[in-house]
């Protein structure tokens, strides 16, 4: 079987690896488009993301380090994180089906 | 002389923010308070570097910097610390909400007067900003300089973890294990109890609670400032809406700006929000007309 492909890497913020789609949000009040299961990408949150962000399975931000508010939640959440990737809401599209993998801080396309 | 000669008389020595209704006695009030505001704004030439890169450049470059006393005294008692960053940040909060309603008192002023009026709040919510809130908040950040309050018990925290796995903690990678330790899991704790000391365990418990109360506090500042609803945030609907006002006003008078800088104001203005108030406000604000500068810097001397 082929070896996903790495599209992106970042900081490693909150164990774990899940498989799921993106929603890019630019403003906490788009939240309503991540439904449970999802992937929130982001610049970076803040506490009016945290509706949003419990519905998600994973969290990948543009900015952050592991003390930025996206790793301090999902790290009490137990999904995975990984900030800092620069790019995410540029690189990964809506819809798109990812993995993340929070304990590398890599995340892979599907096929 | 008439009564309207008088009025345009004594108006005149107003300053801009004077004229829609910031008097002296309210300025002193916010000095009395506490509020600090220094011009002009400096990069400062030891700064310290955070992990969130955009942060660097619009914030770290131009935090004041905490002294070594209070650094001392906060790395003894964090929870020092948390006490001044919230207190700062409320009176910051209080203070960036009484700018909001001036912003639409601008629009009665001329256009030369409305754009130097809308510069000194600028200045004046970035100033305040950096004085009361970044300069406590970005410490928070800095987990990679031991020589801070947050830096330093993660230091501890890193050498507690080599103790007791024999591996060394990486920046941009950090194994699973420390992860899984900052989420404080029992599995780990349970693990990490067996492989130290009595008391280097005891250590390890104080450290991570520490860490987690530094964890608490960035919360509890971004729901000062954010609020936890998806209400719109008054932080950054009166930064938005005064850059946005700036903008809007230079589009349509450009006469506003000296000429050969045209180019210039409107790349910086074409920037992200946050990168483009800091921008102008250090080195865009000599591009603006020789009168706006004057009302502008004759405003903002009567807050330092």
């Amino acid at each position: 079987m082929p070896k996903p492909k790495i599209i992106l890497r970042g900081l490693p913020a909150s164990p774990g690896i899940v498989k799921g789609r993106v929603k890019i949000i630019s403003d906490p009040s788009q939240g309503s488009k991540v439904q449970y299961g999802d992937i929130l990408v982001t610049e970076m949150t803040d506490p009016r993301f945290v509706p949003a962000m419990g519905k998600a399975k994973a969290i990948v931000t543009n900015i952050g380090g592991l003390l930025c508010h996206a790793a301090i939640v999902s790290r009490e959440m137990r999904i995975p994180c990984v900030t800092a990737t620069k790019k995410a809401t540029k690189i990964l599209k809506d819809n798109q089906e990812i993995i993340v993998d929070g304990t590398e801080g890599e995340i892979y396309e599907t096929k | 002389m008439g009564q309207k000669a008088k009025y345009m008389k004594r108006n005149k020595k107003k300053t801009i923010l004077e004229k829609i209704g910031i008097s002296n006695n309210k300025v002193g009030q916010w000095k009395t308070a506490g509020l600090k505001i220094s011009y002009p704004m400096k990069v400062r030439p030891h700064f310290l570097k955070s992990m969130d890169g955009f942060f660097v450049d619009v914030a770290d470059r131009f935090v004041p910097p905490l002294s070594k006393r209070e650094i001392k005294e906060y790395i003894k008692n964090p929870k020092k610390f948390r006490m001044a960053l919230l207190k700062n940040l409320r009176f910051y909060t209080k203070f960036y909400e009484s700018l909001f309603p001036l912003i639409r008192k601008t629009e009665k002023l001329e256009n030369k007067e409305k754009t130097a009026a809308l510069l000194s709040l600028l200045y004046l919510f970035q100033s305040a900003m950096d004085h009361h809130y970044y300069h406590y908040d970005r410490y928070l950040a800095y987990e990679n300089y031991s020589q801070t309050p947050v830096g330093y018990w993660w230091k501890k925290l890193k050498i507690l973890y080599t103790k007791a796995t024999g591996e060394r903690v990486s920046r941009s990678r950090p194994s699973k294990d420390f992860l899984n330790l900052l989420s404080l899991d029992k599995e780990i704790l349970g693990i990490f109890k067996k492989k130290l000391s009595k008391n280097d365990f005891f250590e390890l418990e104080k450290v991570l609670k520490i860490i987690k109360m530094f964890e608490r506090t960035q919360e509890d500042e971004s729901r000062i400032l954010y609020g936890t609803h998806l209400r719109e945030s008054k932080l950054l609907m009166t930064g938005f809406t005064i850059w946005n006002n700036l903008c809007d006003g230079t589009k349509t008078n450009s006469s506003v700006i000296k000429k050969r800088y045209i180019s210039d104001i409107k790349e910086i203005m074409e920037c992200h929000t946050i990168i483009g108030i800091r921008k102008l406000l250090h080195v865009g604000l000599k591009h603006f007309d020789k009168e706006i500068i004057f009302e502008f810097e004759r405003e903002i001397k009567r807050w330092l």
